[in-house]
């Protein structure tokens, strides 16, 4: 335990006492409404408080102004009907010891104009951000007045909320640092120009905001490290910021990130997941921590306690902002406490959280489904009142989540796989090249059912006969999918995702991934093939490549295809593919017009989801009490399935994960989690 | 009046008596908030209902199964909460003289599998569409007795809420279509194969409807006269399917629509703008009506009053849908019956309302600012309790819709415009091949201008002299941007989109577009110089083209490029151009790997929207009350402006439109509207 012993020690920030250095860093899950506190984000914070984590930030991005657009589920933090939310929000958070602060952030440019109060975007010049596309005001000189004062008042809710400290954002290239950054600030008045000049509406907002506050009153901001762009700032000109706002007296904190925001791609760095190392950009805050006499906060990629430990250890940092990992396991911090390191579910880093929300919907994590959904389903799971046969067949993410649910419930679980080893799909998504860490969501899961006394039969296919042998009160099918080509003729010719990807084909020179999903599978074989030396076309028939995953995860492939020379096609649907000779010639149509044209190519893989594996699900069906048919309403609702329509049945029988259909292994994961937590 | 007899004649449909032939046609305009019926949208029916409508069907894609999905701002009528809700819609709808209809639609394949619920897709078999594209699970008896079940106690509270009858979506791609069409069946039960096979599904659901509600209840299905799909449903098997349930008793009326929506092509023929002649669709309606004995509605792109006459008195249809004519005059059959018919403001068909929608947002009008915002915005404008001057100065869509809203307040105006035509920036977008439509915005303003008798000063050029001259109290300005190619270097080589479509610079032989912004301008300059015979290639920094509009649009663009042999080049921002003796040397980067590459052209049209035309502003602001500023929070919240910082100032100034920053013309309407009502 002593190698995690910095991470238990309290921190004291003036009259804040931090229970230990654990740190859930302001971001917004999407799971505001309409700016406004909601019972699901007071839980999905409160939960973390309860796990022990030391302090969370709420409130990513909490407006301050009437023009910003509230368009990821912030908070409005701009009027003060908020004050009453930060008071649940404090209630919820204090009565379990944690500490919690609000982070307030105007969007400057960095806001859409056609939403909500349809008003215009501002920035310190009219230059145009490629994410959020707005053409944005020039701020005038009462632009500057206004927006100080919104974010005093800002700052000031917070106080009268009750929280213990605010975050000002300076980060991701909002206003603030939309003024520190030469990229963007062109002003050629007091506010523009020198280093001076562009730090200047930051100190006066500080300031505007002291004079509300008080000196007593934590406030401290969040800064990029380094923009990352040879435009933008320099690492040395954000340590000079930094040692110029410390300086100042007006700041007790600084949270330091990567990069800016301005594009994906940057996007992508900011909150860079598997794609990089653990504690890819420690250096940035340790360089700031070294030159700068204020608790440093740091989080990207301190995905586990051994990391977060040696980096507050060694003095890099303060505080270890664990967000993600806490999204994936909000007890992280009570087991840590406990002992139970090896019962911490780990972030694998797959970005499914962030992607969500920055494509406007709400956080999830890939492995989690109980995190943001506390209300109904559970962290821990409760036994049941009598102990149940439970045949699960299929030890995918959809399998092993049931058989280790159906456990803590203190049932008997007899768990099938045909194959010599759990993990289903997830391990085939893990061979392609930097997206291994996936495996982790099997690691974890194998090692409670394991742990759980699950009855493991590795290499057996549970056929209807060996399934009917155990005599089970409960049948979960979970046998996935088999790869779908798609419909096109000619189909038997092209090989599967799976068939490059586990490695039954090896890529031969020339070769037209034809992707018809929009996920990762088509760009993953893509670029494994790419690097192993054939000359690849992707081609689409959707506008885009990834419809279907965010920009932090189809960032770094985009990045990768192209740099490995991937040509990629889009608006193009596959009409046919035929052998010629010792080629293939595959018939590309035109989405938009009909018109054809062909490609001749060594090898064709198509990409199109999965099929249902439901023959197991069929030969059972007849069998059982409820015919297979899933209550959805009482799914939804949380509450026991009771459908009998069959007197003669002997089990209940239900499918999950890609058995029912073509999803993700969120889907998977959350249909077992659901279903099991109530047999 | 004679002339519009035939769309003034009542209509009973099974007991219901409707006062005319006029109807809005279902549609979802995003209102409604987790399924609930909010105020606003209440209030956008209800105008309608006031503006003389005889049928209001409400309630577009309303769900009924729990696996619904409701991320259009959809109702939900899956459960018995919202008859007290559909009666508080009813019930003020009814108050007016109007009918109304909910439309109820499982959706199918037609639903995201990962919002809300997290339940999958369903669908008679496994194929996806390529919008929504989830992979349906293929539904086994239980989920379709259960579907049709939800169907039958939907229509039950739909009667209880006071709906006069109901709408069932067999259109648009929804289930029951998905059932019917051999392009989307694939079914080998009962419910797949023959015709007789595919339509039952819908029959039994039909059945199981009267078997609750009986025969006396109005009960009408809306469905496509022509898929207009490569293997679905031809013209004929559609008439025929619209045969086989008239020929059923259980349907009283039945809706044609064209095509199914599945693609972003078959989007804009089935909610069809410009792009589609005026009543494209009318004779798929009418060919139905000529076989069966039930009234055929129809709606798509019947715009004025006399085409909508004639589709009557011809016999074509029973009534008329001018469900778009409505949003942009929701006041259209009042205006007629008192002889105003010249007042009304007229459907232009650029579709961005069901843009918006498609695209998750709500709907509002390119041109009436004050469709759905109801509650704040007037759509007859009040007098002001005192005339006052003002000077109006740009004669733009911001510039006229300012001068029109002041002089209805009944403030004297005077109206500057350089160019010797109001209209602005529509002027240009109305040049571009299928776009000429959008000219009617300009119509419309500027004969409103003139009746209300503002005084048009054509061809001046308005210096900040001659504003003060007329001792204003209070002036906009509306003197628009002006053409921004982007930021690269060399941007001086450039020509702008403006240049192409005014014809003021010719389209050369070999063309790089370089489009940055996302709206209309790039593929209307392209498509236009394409037309010409230009070898065009467009390219843009973003992933797709068009990111900025929507679907309906999107599809008609590309397949417009596309066919003109247009080349599309995406991720590539471009950061130079250089002279190289008669060429133009264009240098783009990889917007991933910042990796280069060139293009040597004739000509390089940029388009990256419009920096604000700003100097007149500010030269005025020294001598205005409030500085110029516009107090946001005011004119959010529908208050009147009265910021007054400078003591010495003689007016109030305000600038709208893109001379406060490039947006586009609703937000220019729109801005003019909230402020200028209030003054």
């Amino acid at each position: 335990m002593a190698q995690y012993d910095a991470l238990l020690k309290p921190l004291r920030i003036k009259g804040l006492t931090i229970r230990n250095r654990i740190l859930s860093t302001s971001h917004s899950p999407g799971y505001a409404h309409d700016g406004r506190v909601t019972d699901r984000y007071v839980r999905y914070h409160e939960e973390k408080a309860k796990g022990g984590v030391g302090l969370t930030q709420f409130g990513g991005a909490t407006a301050t102004s009437i023009e910003n657009s509230i368009d990821y589920g912030q908070l409005n933090g701009a009027d003060d009907s908020i004050i009453e939310g930060y008071r649940r929000m404090a209630d919820a958070i204090h009565r379990h010891g944690a500490a919690c602060m609000v982070q307030v952030r105007h969007g400057g440019r960095r806001e859409r104009w056609d939403i909500a109060n349809w008003l215009p975007a501002f920035a310190p010049s009219a230059m145009r951000e490629p994410v959020h596309r707005s053409f944005p005001v020039a701020m005038d000189e009462h632009d500057l007045r206004r927006v100080r004062d919104d974010y005093a008042q800002a700052v000031r809710r917070a106080k009268d909320g009750g929280l213990d400290g605010v975050e000002v954002s300076c980060a991701n290239q909002t206003l603030i640092d939309q003024f520190w950054s030469p990229d963007v600030n062109r002003r050629t008045d007091a506010y523009g120009g020198s280093l001076e000049n562009r730090m200047r509406f930051g100190f006066e907002v500080l300031e505007a905001a002291r004079r509300l506050v008080g000196d007593d009153f934590v406030v401290g901001i969040r800064m990029s490290g380094d923009e990352m762009i040879k435009e933008g700032l320099s690492q040395d000109d954000c340590i000079a910021i930094a040692r110029a706002y410390a300086k100042s007296g007006l700041v007790d904190f600084i949270s330091v990130m990567a990069a800016q925001g301005r594009d994906y791609r940057s996007n992508a760095l900011s909150y860079i997941g598997m794609d990089a190392p653990l504690a890819p950009f420690l250096h940035l805050a340790s360089a700031i921590k070294a030159e700068v006499d204020l608790p440093i906060f740091h989080a990207t990629r301190l995905a586990d306690v051994a990391t977060a430990a040696r980096a507050v250890e060694d003095g890099h940092i303060d505080m270890a902002g664990m967000t993600r990992a806490l999204i994936a396991d909000p007890h992280l911090a009570a087991k840590l406490r406990d002992g139970r390191v090896d019962d911490i579910r780990q972030c694998v880093g797959a970005v499914y959280c962030i992607d969500r929300v920055v494509h406007g919907k709400d956080a999830l994590c890939i492995q989690n489904p109980a995190t943001g959904r506390e209300r109904t389903v559970p962290h821990e799971i409760a036994r049941a009142p009598a102990r149940r046969r439970v045949v699960v067949v299929g030890a995918g993410p959809a399998g092993l989540e049931a058989a280790r649910v159906a456990a803590s419930r203190g049932h008997a679980v007899v768990l099938f796989e045909r194959q010599a080893r759990t993990g289903g799909q997830i391990m085939i998504a893990a061979r392609a090249g930097w997206r291994e860490s996936l495996s982790g969501i099997q690691r974890w899961l194998d090692g409670q059912v394991q742990k759980l006394g699950v009855d493991l039969r590795l290499g057996q296919e549970g056929s209807a006969a060996a399934v009917l042998a155990e005599k089970p009160d409960v049948v979960i099918v979970a046998t996935g999918g088999r790869p779908n080509k798609g419909i096109f003729a000619g189909a038997e010719l092209a090989l599967s995702t799976w068939d490059v990807l586990e490695g039954r084909a090896a890529p031969a020179e020339s070769v037209l991934v034809f992707d018809d999903n929009g996920a990762e599978q088509g760009p993953s074989v893509a670029e494994y093939m790419a690097e192993r030396g054939a000359r690849v076309e992707i081609a689409t028939p959707e506008r885009q490549l990834m419809a279907e995953i965010g920009m932090v995860n189809f960032s770094p492939f985009l990045r990768r295809l192209y740099a490995k020379g991937v040509i990629i096609s889009p608006d193009l649907g596959l009409a046919s593919l035929t052998r010629e000779g010792n080629t293939l010639v595959a018939v590309l149509r035109n989405e938009y017009t009909g018109a054809e044209e062909e490609r001749v190519v060594d090898q064709v893989v198509a990409e199109h989801g999965t099929l249902p594996n439901d023959d197991l699900y069929k030969a059972l069906k007849p069998q059982s009490t409820n015919l297979g048919e899933i209550d959805m309403r009482a799914l939804v609702a949380g509450t026991p399935q009771a459908a009998r329509h069959n007197p003669d049945g002997r089990f209940q029988l239900f499918r999950v994960g890609d058995a029912w259909t073509s999803r993700n292994i969120h889907a998977a994961i959350y249909d077992s989690l659901r279903l099991c937590k109530d047999l | 009046m004679g002339q519009y007899d035939a769309l003034l004649k009542p209509l009973t449909i099974n007991g219901v008596t409707i006062r005319n032939r006029v109807f809005s046609s279902s549609h979802c305009p995003g209102y409604n908030k987790g399924g609930h019926i909010t105020e606003r949208y209440v209030r956008y029916q209800v105008e309608k209902a006031k503006g003389g409508l005889g049928l209001a069907q409400c309630g577009g894609a309303t769900g009924v199964s729990a696996e619904n999905s409701y991320h259009y701002g959809q109702i939900n009528a899956s459960e018995d909460w919202i008859v007290p809700e559909f009666k508080r819609l009813t019930d003020r709808i009814h108050a007016h003289g109007a009918k109304c209809t909910v439309q109820l639609t499982h959706g199918g394949r037609r639903e995201r599998w990962d919002a809300e619920n997290w339940l999958p897709a369903f669908s008679p078999s496994c194929r996806r569409e390529a919008i929504h594209r989830s992979f349906p699970v293929v539904m086994e008896h239980h989920d379709i007795r259960r579907v049709q079940r939800d169907y039958a106690q939907a229509v039950r509270r739909a009667r209880e809420g006071g709906m006069d009858g109901v709408e069932l979506s067999f259109q648009a791609g929804t289930l029951v279509e998905q059932f019917w069409s051999p392009a989307m069946n694939f079914r080998e039960d009962e419910y797949g194969g023959s015709l007789e096979n595919r339509v039952r599904f819908g029959l039994d659901m039909l059945t199981e409807i009267r078997a609750l509600v009986g025969r006396d209840y109005m009960v009408g299905l809306r469905m496509p006269g022509d898929q207009m799909l490569k293997d679905g449903l031809s013209q004929s098997e559609c008439i025929e399917i619209a045969r086989i349930y008239a020929r059923s008793g259980m349907v009283d009326f039945i809706s044609v629509v064209a095509a199914q929506g599945s693609d972003a092509v078959s989007s804009a023929l089935i909610w069809p703008s410009s792009w589609v002649p005026p009543a494209g669709w009318l004779p798929l309606a009418s060919a139905i009506k000529a076989e069966v004995d039930v009234p055929i509605l129809h709606a798509a792109r019947i715009a004025d009053l006399p085409t909508a006459n004639r589709a009557v008195a011809e016999g074509h249809v029973d009534m008329v849908g001018m469900t778009r004519a409505f949003i942009a005059d929701p006041h259209l059959l009042k205006k007629m019956l008192e002889g105003r018919e010249d007042d009304v403001r007229q459907c232009v068909g650029a579709s961005y309302c069901v843009d918006r929608i498609i695209s998750g947002h709500d709907t509002v009008c390119v041109q009436n600012a004050a469709t759905s915002r109801e509650e704040s915005e007037p759509h007859v404008v009040p007098k002001a309790p005192r005339a006052r001057r003002a000077v109006v100065v740009g004669g733009g869509p911001g510039g006229l819709e300012a001068a029109r809203v002041l002089a209805e307040r009944g403030h004297t105006v005077t109206l500057f415009e350089r160019d010797d035509m109001t209209g602005g920036q529509i002027n240009i977008a109305a040049k571009a091949a299928w776009r000429g439509t959008l000219q009617g915005i300009q119509r419309w303003l500027d004969q409103q201008v003139r009746k209300l008798g503002v005084e048009m000063r054509l061809g001046v050029e308005a210096k900040a002299g001659d504003v003060r001259a007329l001792d204003p109290e209070i002036v906009i300005v509306a003197t628009g941007g002006v053409p921004n190619p982007g930021w690269f270097q060399g941007r001086a080589l450039a020509t702008s989109s403006w240049d192409i479509l005014t014809g003021r610079v010719e389209p050369a032989e070999n063309v790089l577009l370089y489009d940055e912004n996302g709206a209309h301008q790039g593929p209307s300059a392209a498509e236009f110089m394409a037309k010409r015979g230009s070898k065009v290639e467009v390219t843009s920094p973003d992933r797709a083209l068009l990111l900025e509009l929507g679907e309906t649009t999107y599809g008609a663009f590309m397949k417009e490029l596309y066919q003109a042999g247009v080349v599309v080049s995406l991720d590539l921002r471009l950061t130079q151009v250089y002279r190289e003796g008669n060429k133009l040397v264009a240098v783009l980067a990889n917007t991933y790997t910042q990796q280069e590459e060139e293009r040597i052209v004739d000509q390089v049209v940029g388009e990256c929207g419009t920096m604000p035309n700003d100097a007149l502003y500010f030269d005025l602001k020294p001598f205005a009350k409030n500085g110029g500023e516009l107090d946001l929070r005011a004119v959010a919240g529908g208050r009147g402006q009265d910021i007054a910082s400078n003591p010495d100032g003689s007016f109030q100034l305000f600038r709208v439109g893109d001379a406060w920053a490039s947006r586009n013309i609703h937000a220019a309407i729109y801005d003019s509207l909230r402020i200028c009502k209030d003054l």
